[in-house]
């Protein structure tokens, strides 16, 4: 049975179920924490304006992603034109946190969140594929190239057990 | 380092309780947040139509005054003028309400973007006249690339413009005479309250700057007079932080950006809604295609003509070959 969910159902079930999730995302694609904080805002401010009907947790859970994903790229668009030099002066807040998340964040956007995705979030390649809008065997590929690149970059590699 | 540690990192991200709450606050504006400002625009009103209402009392007062000293026995005529005065005072009070909220509209700190594809068959002579009215708006580029694929006819920029923000509609309405406009969007992003944070914030600082001054002039004991230097210079840091961003919100306000992606195309197709229109162009389109096909096919011919002259002359050896092999 598909149950639909909009409006305020879907905000207070994304906020309880998902809020993580998406400062997780937001994280990944921003220049510091409060960036992602900032983003992370929005996302549920979108959310809350959005007349869209959900068909299950499942869809609403990849619509926030995606929102997410594209809200961090207008913002590192934005701050690159307008605050250069703030934008990274604040960026050095990440790098004593740990090693491996700052790995997987200089990554291209594609490889990072397709590594976010499929290791913490469980999707499989074509459920990726549908979220950021691409082919199964190109993220795949970025897949690949993206855990290649990290286990360049980490000592011990980056190994799938 | 394998896939469990990155796991363990990720698992370590959680929204902060402090964003959860804001984000929460946020969910229930229309209950929350409208009323504070209605309250307070509907107690000015009320406090405007007040003091409206006395002041019309007490003129009407004074004039019944003198409408006394001159006749003194017209209660009757008193009365109507009074009922009347009345009637205006609350007319009276109704306006300024109106006013209260017009000012306070117009107060608010908009930041207006718009976003414009544009095409032209004659990319120069756009250029030039863009860059004209941009001048003549007041305007400036913030940036411009420019791209030239293929050939001379398919070439494409992107702009940023900042125009001042009261003359966007205009600008845009004379884009639309000198090119085609194929998508706009205009957005507006409503900053007041974090330009009142800023503001509020530049005044706390300011008063603090002055009372640390203020104690420093009577301090005497010099580790306090350290202490309260290093206060300071924080303090100024972080006013003139403040200000800075101030500044960029009023020139956010003031002027509207606007990106523009202008397309040269070798030909604007009209839109012609009717059926013939539509059966028009489409076989316009197709002709035209057809046209290209036969140019390009053309082209790659002779371009490929040493291709084959080689291959001519390897298959005319090979025919000899295989003919004298026959006669044998």
């Amino acid at each position: 049975m598909t149950v639909f969910i909009k409006g305020k159902d879907a905000f207070s079930f994304a906020f309880k179920q998902f809020s993580d999730t998406v400062y997780r995302v937001a994280v990944h694609n921003s220049a510091n924490f409060s960036d992602a904080e900032d983003v992370t805002q929005e996302v549920f401010i979108k959310l809350l304006e959005t007349n869209k009907v959900f068909r299950d947790g499942e869809h609403l859970k990849a619509w926030l992603i995606r929102v997410t994903i594209n809200l961090c790229r207008d913002k590192i668009k934005k701050l690159s034109r307008e605050t250069l030099v703030e934008h990274f002066a604040s960026d050095k807040s990440y790098e004593e946190k740990n090693d491996i998340l700052e790995a997987v964040k200089v990554l291209p956007e594609n490889y990072r969140n397709t590594i976010y995705l499929h290791y913490y979030e469980g999707y499989t390649a074509k459920e990726i594929g549908k979220i950021l809008d691409a082919k199964e065997n190109t993220v795949l590929s970025w897949l690949s190239r993206g855990r290649d690149a990290l286990r360049k970059e980490l000592d011990g590699g980056f190994d799938d057990e | 380092m394998n896939k469990k540690d990155y796991i363990n990192a990720v698992d370590k991200i959680t929204a902060p309780q402090e964003l959860l709450d804001r984000i929460e606050a946020r969910a229930t504006p229309t209950t929350k947040k409208r009323p504070v400002w209605k309250t307070v625009t509907a107690v000015a009103a009320c406090f405007v139509a007040v003091v409206i209402a006395f002041s019309g009392i007490a003129g009407g007062r004074l004039k019944a005054e003198n409408g006394n000293m001159i006749v003194e026995d017209s209660v009757n005529d008193e009365m109507t003028y009074d009922s009347e005065h009345k009637g205006n005072s609350s007319n009276l009070s109704e306006e300024p309400s109106s006013d209260v909220n017009s000012t306070v509209s117009s107060n608010r700190k908009i930041v207006k973007t718009a976003s414009i594809s544009i095409k032209t068959k004659s990319y120069d002579v756009f250029m030039t006249e863009l860059e004209q009215k941009i001048v003549q708006y007041g305007g400036y580029i913030e940036q411009s690339q420019e791209y030239n694929y293929d050939n001379e006819s398919n070439r494409n920029a992107n702009m940023d413009v900042k125009i001042p923000a009261d003359k966007l509609e205009e600008f845009i309405d004379e884009l639309a005479l000198i090119g085609t406009i194929t998508s706009k969007t205009i957005s507006s992003d409503d900053i007041t309250d974090s330009y009142i944070d800023v503001e509020s914030r530049i005044n706390a600082l300011e008063t603090e700057e002055e009372t640390l001054l203020g104690i420093l002039k009577k301090a005497q004991n010099l580790t306090v007079v350290i202490e309260l230097q290093e206060r300071l210079s924080i303090v100024r840091t972080e006013l003139e932080s403040m200000k800075a961003q101030k500044k960029s919100y009023d020139s956010m306000v003031s002027y509207s950006g606007v990106s523009l992606d202008i397309n040269e195309v070798e030909r604007v197709v009209e839109v012609d809604n009717t059926f013939f229109g539509e059966v028009k162009e489409k076989l316009m389109n197709n002709l035209y295609n057809l046209g290209d096909f036969f140019r390009g096919l053309a082209i790659n011919l002779i371009a490929a003509l040493p291709y084959i002259a080689i291959i001519g002359v390897l298959a005319a050896v090979v025919i000899i070959i295989v003919k004298k092999a026959r006669k044998r």
